[in-house]
């Protein structure tokens, strides 16, 4: 097994080489959102609801009904991005952590589960060089205006199997997470009549309360159909001292998937999300001096195909593609909405397993997708092409 | 208890496990595009000036800190700028009684009755302190009166608490003239004199084998010139041995006029409306005080906005400098080189009136960028010299708390090495506080 999974390893480590911060989308509201969906959600192109089999995504509490053991899930997600902004290039990169989560079944009808995801990203961080002329002087120095942070939330989940077909699940939690914004002014070259390098930090933390109802009904063994409804409180940001803090009110969130046994060891899934953002003011913490920023409803639709027909005596080595589509919520008046699309693939590798399920379960999705917005703005607009890995992993005791 | 499967599922974990740490250990560079994205909020960096009123609470100066016999200086002067005469008085050595010399044998032994037949008294010229490259012809006379090197004066020759006693001449009574020269090569001017000058000199009591050394009054060029000498003035003395009589040895003494002479000199500086001076000998202190508080002072920041005010705290001080304007001094005091202006902190106690206040230990809390040419005292049009304040004034700013380490707020403005030239620096008015501020914009009203 360590022979196999070496050159993985070496891969991995290999790209994770220090690279450009992540994507320049988040610099607008509350960031790019994250989706806590794990890789086989990602590289079916779902939003990580409603797919037959175990899933390790934490959108629909009822979609706990196919853990049958106590174990644990954990995914990563990897992201490369080209920018391009009114002609400008760069690349940007980072990691994103989309679901961590413990799964705790109890008796036969009942899964619990704690986990903590990922909500939206707001990492990034810009260079620029300029020069002030003071007096006599002229002082050259680079700029790096950077944010570091955003939200994530914390999820207690039940799942009640209420028939062998049809599941409910309730849970609620607390959206966290803290934002520094970093500053920095520092000389573009050393010399004795340099300026010292200028450093300005502030922080904020989040705080807001949300909860979540689903369903998940099996019409038939071939069948999955799933829905789940998120309310969301206000989300407070407090700044440390002396700083101001704000408020910003959450969208009400509706997700829905379903999947169904399409051929033979051919799974099909499809699936939809959508965020009804209301009017206000949802500019970026430490972003005041600019525009105002709007959002709009969001909404994410995917479909994708998963073949099982790979496999050896013992293991499964499931093959999957999808494709997404969806708009994201925030952009300045005038600007246009930033939307996404993704096409995707993966692999799933059941590593061990016995009559009653997965022991471990590893999988790797693939995804290369653009996102364009904000056309009309003083800014121009900005494109992102993409590349995004999530891997996950979850393992079960007997 | 949790048990896994296998130990496959365990190297998996362990694999995944070992990729999450390291990929979350990516450290993010900044992109160099997106600037656009945030309009408005750039950082700023500007200047500003703060009024004396704005940061001082007050300025005083002070004059006394260094006697001339304690400074390195040793001038004469005819009528420099038409009023500053000086006279240099030095404590000339004994020729020794003794000497060494080598016998016909080849052994060195002792003479203990050298036969001096003549010599020189060299004294050494700083040329490049000096008027005119220091080519003026000197004179050296013997004092007439005793005098006491650490207290003589224009008009004194002994000035204690205990005793005053003026010279019968002002400027240090002449008694014989010993010689008089021009500096003929290299920096040095010897003046010869002859073997009964050096017996008189051996005649004369420890107490007055003084001599006076001036520019020339009888020669040509010596008028409105101001010449400052080096550290030392050699007797160089020639004698026939009378062990080995074809033998002529050469004896060098050595006086050290930091410790065995002074200059005397005259006018007392007259007062100018010039508020700040510094340097000279005896030296000048300029005492001042920052006000509390100084982290609440608000400037603008229109670079920012046109409405944009920023306190000193909220502010990144990245550069804080004292501006002078110089001005001349009086006549006769122009300093005779360049001039180093530092600040350091006073220790002030409320039993010791400020002026004799000590001086903080280690090293100043500011200076001056470059030193202040002599010429910057000349001119019509004046310069400015600027005291970079920037680490210190950070410190004021920041500090808010009241502890045992709380900075002096007061602070003196000297040159350094103090009492290093009898000119001294003379400022127009009391020193505007220039700042260069960095200013995040978003945390500025």
């Amino acid at each position: 097994m360590l022979r196999r999974t070496f050159p993985l390893v070496l891969t991995l480590v290999a790209i994770a080489t220090p690279v450009s911060a992540q994507s320049l989308f988040g610099t607008r509201g509350l960031g790019v959102r994250l989706e806590p969906a794990d890789a086989r959600s990602r590289a079916l192109g779902n939003v990580g609801i409603g797919l037959i089999g175990f899933n390790g995504s934490m959108v629909n509490p009822a979609d706990l009904s196919d853990v049958v053991r106590r174990g644990v899930t954990a995914s990563i997600q990897p992201f490369y991005g080209a920018e391009n902004l009114d002609g400008a290039t760069d690349n940007v990169a980072g990691t994103r952590f989309p679901v961590v989560q413990i799964l705790y079944p109890i008796g036969t009808r009942s899964v619990f589960s704690l986990g903590y995801s990922g909500a939206f990203d707001q990492s990034w961080a810009i260079e620029t060089e300029g020069q002030e002329v003071i007096g006599d002087n002229t002082f050259h120095f680079r700029d790096v205006l950077s944010s570091r942070g955003g939200i994530s939330q914390v999820r207690f989940s039940g799942m009640y199997r209420a028939s062998p077909e049809f599941s409910v699940g309730a849970g609620g939690g607390l959206y966290t997470g803290t934002l520094d914004r970093h500053r920095l002014r520092e000389p573009a070259s050393t010399s004795p009549d340099s300026l010292p390098t200028f450093v300005s930090d502030r922080s904020w933390s989040y705080s807001g309360p949300f909860a979540v109802v689903g369903a998940q009904w099996d019409p038939s063994q071939r069948v999955r159909i799933a829905s789940s409804v998120t309310w969301n409180g206000n989300l407070d940001a407090d700044g440390d001292e002396g700083i101001a803090g704000r408020s910003y009110d959450l969208p009400l969130r509706a997700s829905f998937g379903a999947s169904a046994v399409v051929g033979r060891r051919l799974l099909a899934a499809v699936s939809g999300e959508w965020e009804g953002w209301k009017d206000g003011d949802y500019t970026a913490l430490g972003s005041e001096l600019g525009a105002a920023t709007t959002a709009s409803s969001s909404w994410v639709v995917g479909a994708g195909l998963e073949w099982e027909e790979l496999r050896t005596a013992t293991r499964v080595f499931p093959l999957r593609a999808g494709f997404r589509y969806g708009k994201l919520p925030f952009h300045n008046p005038g600007e246009s909405q930033p939307t996404e699309w993704a096409v995707s693939g993966g692999i799933g590798f059941r590593l061990a397993g016995d009559d009653f399920g997965p022991l471990a379960v590893a999988d790797l999705g693939i995804e290369r997708g653009r996102r364009q917005g904000w056309e009309g703005g003083v800014s121009g607009a900005l494109e992102e092409n993409f590349w995004r890995m999530t891997a996950s992993i979850s393992l079960f005791g007997r | 208890m949790m048990r896994f499967a296998r130990t496959g599922s365990w190297c998996t974990a362990l694999a995944f496990s070992l990729i999450t740490i390291l990929t979350a250990c990516t450290d993010e560079q900044p992109t160099n595009i997106g600037g656009d994205l945030l309009p408005g909020g750039d950082i700023a960096t500007f200047e500003v000036f703060l009024e004396p009123g704005q940061y001082m609470t007050f300025d005083t100066a002070f004059s006394g800190y260094m006697s001339a016999w304690e400074s390195d200086a040793r001038l004469a002067a005819r009528e420099f700028e038409g009023v500053y005469n000086a006279n240099t008085l030095v404590k000339l050595p004994a020729p020794p009684a003794s000497i060494s010399v080598r016998n016909a044998q080849g052994s060195v032994v002792n003479d203990s009755a050298p036969r001096y037949f003549a010599g020189n008294i060299i004294v050494r010229v700083d040329t490049l302190r000096s008027t005119n490259k220091g080519i003026a012809p000197i004179a050296v006379y013997t004092t007439a009166e005793a005098w006491d090197e650490v207290t003589a004066n224009w008009t004194h020759r002994v000035d204690t608490t205990g005793a005053r006693l003026p010279w019968s001449q002002p400027g240090g009574s002449t008694g014989v003239l010993l010689g008089r020269a021009a500096r003929t090569k290299a920096d040095s001017i010897f003046i010869p004199i002859d073997s009964a000058t050096i017996a008189s000199l051996r005649a004369l009591d420890a107490n007055v084998r003084g001599a006076i050394i001036k520019l020339d009054p009888d020669a040509a060029g010596t008028l409105g010139e101001r010449m400052r000498f080096g550290p030392t003035v050699t007797l160089r003395l020639q004698a026939h041995s009378t062990i080995d009589t074809d033998t002529v040895v050469t004896v060098n003494i050595d006086a050290q006029l930091r410790t065995q002479g002074t200059f005397v000199y005259e006018p007392q500086p007259a007062t100018t409306a010039a508020p700040i001076r510094v340097g000279g000998i005896p030296a000048w202190r300029t005492i001042m005080e920052f006000r509390h508080n100084l982290s609440a002072i608000e400037v603008p920041c229109l670079t920012v906005s046109s409405t944009c005010r920023v306190r000193l705290a909220d502010a990144g001080i990245s550069r804080a400098e004292f501006v002078l304007e110089t001005t001349p001094p009086p006549a006769g005091f122009v300093p005779e080189d360049s001039l180093v202006l530092v600040t350091r902190m006073v220790m002030r106690s409320p039993n010791v009136p400020l002026a004799r206040s000590p001086l903080a230990p280690g090293n100043p809390v500011g200076g001056t960028l470059t030193p202040i040419s002599p010429a910057a005292f000349r001119a019509q049009t004046p310069a400015t010299a600027r005291i970079d304040m920037t680490n210190y004034f950070r410190v004021l700013v920041a500090d808010s708390v009241e502890t045992s380490t709380r900075p002096s707020r007061t602070v003196a403005i000297l040159t350094n090495p103090e009492s290093t030239t009898a000119g001294f620096a003379t400022f127009q008015r009391l020193p505007r506080l220039r700042l260069i501020l960095t200013v995040d914009p978003e945390k500025v009203r």
